[in-house]
């Protein structure tokens, strides 16, 4: 006989049970008998109410009120965390980030995505930037982090730039021959102010604020990001 | 009566506090719930039906002495209290008469079988209880007891520490050689 055969044999003795007659006639006596000792019961609506939420409480054990404190914050997170504009070194931050990544994961339109990528990428490296230009910031592991994921996010901003689209190149006149002709060409090279040069100044300025963060010229950086950020924009 | 189940837990607790109020009407339902169980314990350590039923009513009437003269802690559970006052009442029993019976006194074969339960359902019960009837009384008294709490009335490592005064551990290890014994018992027949 295993250990669990003998377990169960032993549980099934739980099946025995006193007669029900007895049990019916010892209720009565007892009953008979707790009538005629002394004893209130008094409890207001209120009292009974806080008595049983106290027992509520105290019945679901604890770790499951912890795994619904844990879903409660990830949903709130899933659902506002992209709201939050919580600095990088906030214990909320996470959410912010799951948030976001949880975002860019239900976005298939790869356009979109690209834009929302980028659009993160470049709100976080503002936000590493405007917490470091804290003086009160000076824990040297916490910067350090943060000069790691300035790089990380600004690479990311490189990435997701739009890239240049022939369609909205400006039609140049390339060659006066063949503008008395009457022909007109495609020039990718043509210089312009229009979109056609966006990208590669966005990169360029991008460069900048980068080599101005790198100088611990915080606020120079902010504005050559707020640069890049209305070129691509 | 298992504690596992969350709403069989909020039950007792609900009960239990309506009990630190004197409430006489939660005294009746503790009654109905806790009858079977202690019964049972009963039984199994005096091994006589007529002695289990007159120690049960009185473990009740004590326990509602206690409960209307005692505050109760709120650490404590109605059935470890149960258990507390069971375990006394069985030791005062021991003192003022010796057992005139016993389940392994084959002059005296026990019958405390509900009437209402099936055919199939008994024959397995008397099988099993031919082997408890043999075997458990020849366990340690306190292997006994462990083993009627924890596997045949489901009471938790925690009251079971809490009615016996050991911790846990203590429990456990009690459990794990109660167990062995009983199976070594069982297999040497």
């Amino acid at each position: 006989m295993t250990e669990r055969e003998l377990i169960k044999k032993l549980n099934n003795l739980k099946n025995l049970k006193p007669a029900t007659d007895w049990k019916v006639s010892q209720r009565e006596i007892l009953l008979s008998q707790v009538e005629n000792t002394s004893g209130d019961y008094q409890v207001s609506s209120w009292g009974n109410f806080w008595m049983v939420t106290r027992n509520v409480f105290g019945s679901v054990p604890q770790f499951a009120w912890a795994s619904m404190a844990i879903v409660i914050f990830l949903t709130t997170g899933l659902i506002w965390g992209n709201e939050l504009k919580v600095a990088p070194n906030n214990s909320l931050y996470i959410a912010r980030v799951i948030s976001e990544k949880a975002r860019l994961n239900t976005t298939f339109d790869s356009a979109a995505k690209n834009r929302l990528a980028r659009q993160y990428a470049s709100d976080h490296v503002r936000d590493i930037v405007v917490t470091l230009s804290n003086p009160e910031f000076t824990d040297s592991e916490d910067v350090a982090k943060l000069n790691e994921n300035f790089k990380t996010e600004i690479a990311k901003v490189r990435e997701n730039l739009p890239a240049a689209n022939p369609d909205d190149a400006i039609v140049t006149i390339a060659d006066s021959e063949k503008a008395t002709s009457g022909v007109m060409v495609y020039d990718p090279n043509a210089t312009t102010s229009e979109p056609v040069a966006e990208p590669k100044d966005a990169k360029v300025i991008l460069e900048e604020a980068e080599k101005l963060f790198n100088e611990k010229d915080y606020s120079g950086a902010l504005d050559k990001l707020n640069e890049a950020e209305e070129i691509i924009k | 009566m298992s504690h596992s189940n969350p709403v069989q837990k909020f039950k007792e607790k609900n009960l239990f506090s309506r009990l630190k109020k004197k409430d006489k009407d939660a005294f009746i339902t503790a009654y109905d719930l806790y009858v079977d169980d202690i019964h049972r314990f009963v039984y199994f350590k005096i091994g006589n039906q007529e002695e289990a039923n007159d120690l049960t009513s009185i473990i009740f009437l004590k326990t509602w002495e206690y409960i209307k003269n005692n505050s109760l802690s709120d650490s404590k559970t109605l059935r470890a209290l149960l258990y507390k006052i069971a375990r006394t009442s069985i030791i005062d029993h021991y003192r003022q008469s010796q057992p005139i019976a016993s389940i392994d006194d084959e002059d005296h074969p026990v019958d405390v079988i509900d009437e209402s339960q099936d055919v199939m359902e008994q024959i397995n019960l008397n099988s099993d209880l031919e082997i408890i009837r043999k075997k458990l009384p020849e366990l340690k008294m306190e292997y006994r007891e462990v083993i009627i709490m924890r596997f045949v009335n489901d009471l938790e490592l925690d009251e079971i520490a809490e009615i016996t005064g050991k911790t846990k551990g203590n429990i456990r290890v009690l459990l794990f050689r109660a167990l062995k014994a009983l199976k070594e018992l069982i297999e040497a027949k």
